[in-house]
């Protein structure tokens, strides 16, 4: 069995592209109570679905799911509700590229999500933690078990995974560090991410009017 | 990296950059003008040793960004900015963290909002023994900015998102807005730099979009209204 600890700080550097001593950043302050204790109802229902669209294939209704699933990772950043995040999401993706299923492993691959979603769900529903963090975070080391191009693909599909919940998981009102430290990944990647959005139009956000601003950098500089 | 104690620090006047502004500026090749812009400055930009781990110790680990944090260390090998390292500043960051991440809660749980780097940004700017209007933190991302300026905003935001009740601890956020702490971007800067000529790439309002559009394409935030309201003061 994969302890909290373990577990985490293994699919941190799963999602890192050249992070390596990186992983510190999976250790967080305080680890806090688990999803799956404080809202078991709303993620049981997030797996009951994630299997169905899993069973169907379906990229479209499981990336439905990924957005449901980010509120609970902005506001309580607990390890599980991110990797929830991050797993439904890149699981999406993986689905919606068509040209997977040529890969010879693709079927035992897709075997192996299944059986560990099935496993996520059942652990979920005995409120199992330990159990649940193992079968979730399997799904994130079977990728090393692929071969080839296909492996690459879906370490890629999972690195960007944690940059785009991060651009979500900032929407939400955190910081771009707090952000990358609980997405672990850097704030160099986020900013850039960040900058493709449309994020920074938002006009709640605005706080000043920027005349006032230049104000205060002209009398700085004078 | 020249290093500096609050007590070394005999300035009339400081900005203090947070990762998110030095790493807008570098991305767009425009971390030499901090440099130009020094020149004529009367005072020291400072980051500190939060910052200075998140913009050039973290990148130098990944090799995609190596080279950007090989070019920010020259800025600060140079003493174009310097890093404080202060106990002072220490124990002050954590008490800012403590208070910033107890603002807002949801069902009674705290939202864990900024973190020990922007934290930062905010205590050395309280302790530098300089006035208000001498100084400035130069932050990009728009969450520590908005705890400063506008909490309640900040609270309508993530309550908007999330379709739940977000308390606010008004006394906290007094405690932020209080400290009246001025703010600017990267944006703000980079017009500094076309104001004074030290960019001098293109002209008029084609040069305020480039830089201003480029600043947000690298994570500043500033909305298109903000843009379109640059461009109609004079630059």
């Amino acid at each position: 069995m994969v302890g909290k600890e373990e577990a985490g700080v293994e699919e941190k550097k799963e999602g890192r592209e050249e992070g390596k001593g990186e992983e510190k950043r999976g250790k967080k302050e305080g680890l806090e109570v688990s999803e799956i204790l404080r809202e078991q109802e709303h993620v049981l229902k997030i797996f009951e679905q994630l299997l169905r669209y899993a069973e169907e294939e379906n990229a479209l209704r499981i990336k439905e799911l990924s957005n449901l699933t980010i509120h609970s990772a902005s506001l309580y950043q607990d390890e599980d509700s991110i990797l929830i995040a991050i797993v439904t999401y890149a699981l999406s993706k993986i689905f919606e590229r068509k040209k997977y299923r040529e890969y010879p492993d693709w079927p035992n691959f897709l075997a192996i999500i299944k059986k560990d979603l099935k496993q996520c769900y059942q652990a979920i529903k005995e409120k199992d933690i330990d159990s649940f963090r193992a079968s979730i975070n399997n799904i994130v080391k079977n990728v090393e078990r692929l071969s080839g191009h296909l492996r690459e693909y879906v370490k890629q599909i999972f690195r960007k995974a944690r940059i785009n919940k991060g651009s979500r998981v900032y929407e939400h009102g955190i910081s771009f560090q707090q952000t990358a430290e609980i997405l672990g990944i850097s704030v160099w990647e986020l900013a850039e991410y960040i900058g493709q959005t449309g994020i920074a139009n938002v006009e709640i956000t605005i706080t000043k009017p920027i005349a006032e601003r230049i104000k205060i950098a002209r009398k700085l500089f004078e | 990296m020249r290093e500096l104690k609050l007590s070394d620090i005999k300035a009339r006047k400081a900005l203090i950059f947070d990762a998110s502004s030095i790493i807008t500026l570098n991305m767009l090749g425009m971390a030499e003008l901090l440099r130009e812009l020094k020149l004529g400055f009367d005072g020291k930009f400072l980051i500190t040793k939060a910052v200075y781990d998140e913009i050039i110790k973290v990148p130098y680990e990944i090799k995609k960004y190596q080279l950007k944090a090989l070019v920010v260390k020259k800025i600060v090998d140079e003493g174009v900015l310097d890093v404080v390292v202060d106990e002072v500043v220490e124990k002050s960051t954590n008490e800012i963290l403590a208070h910033a991440n107890s603002l807002l809660s949801v069902n009674g749980e705290k939202i864990k909002i900024i973190h020990r780097g922007e934290a930062s940004c905010i205590a050395l700017y309280e302790l530098l023994g300089i006035e208000n209007e001498n100084k400035a933190v130069v932050i990009d991302e728009r969450t520590t900015r908005m705890l400063l300026e506008k909490p309640y905003n900040l609270a309508k935001l993530i309550e908007n998102k999330i379709h739940k009740k977000i308390s606010i601890d008004d006394k906290i956020a007094r405690y932020f807005s209080n400290k009246r702490i001025n703010v600017i971007r990267s944006a703000e800067i980079l017009l500094m730099g076309v104001e004074k000529q030290k960019v001098k790439l293109a002209d008029g309002t084609k040069l305020i979009d480039a830089v201003l559009y480029g600043a947000r394409g690298y994570g500043c935030s500033i909305s298109d209204k903000e843009i379109e309201e640059a461009r109609k003061l004079k630059i």
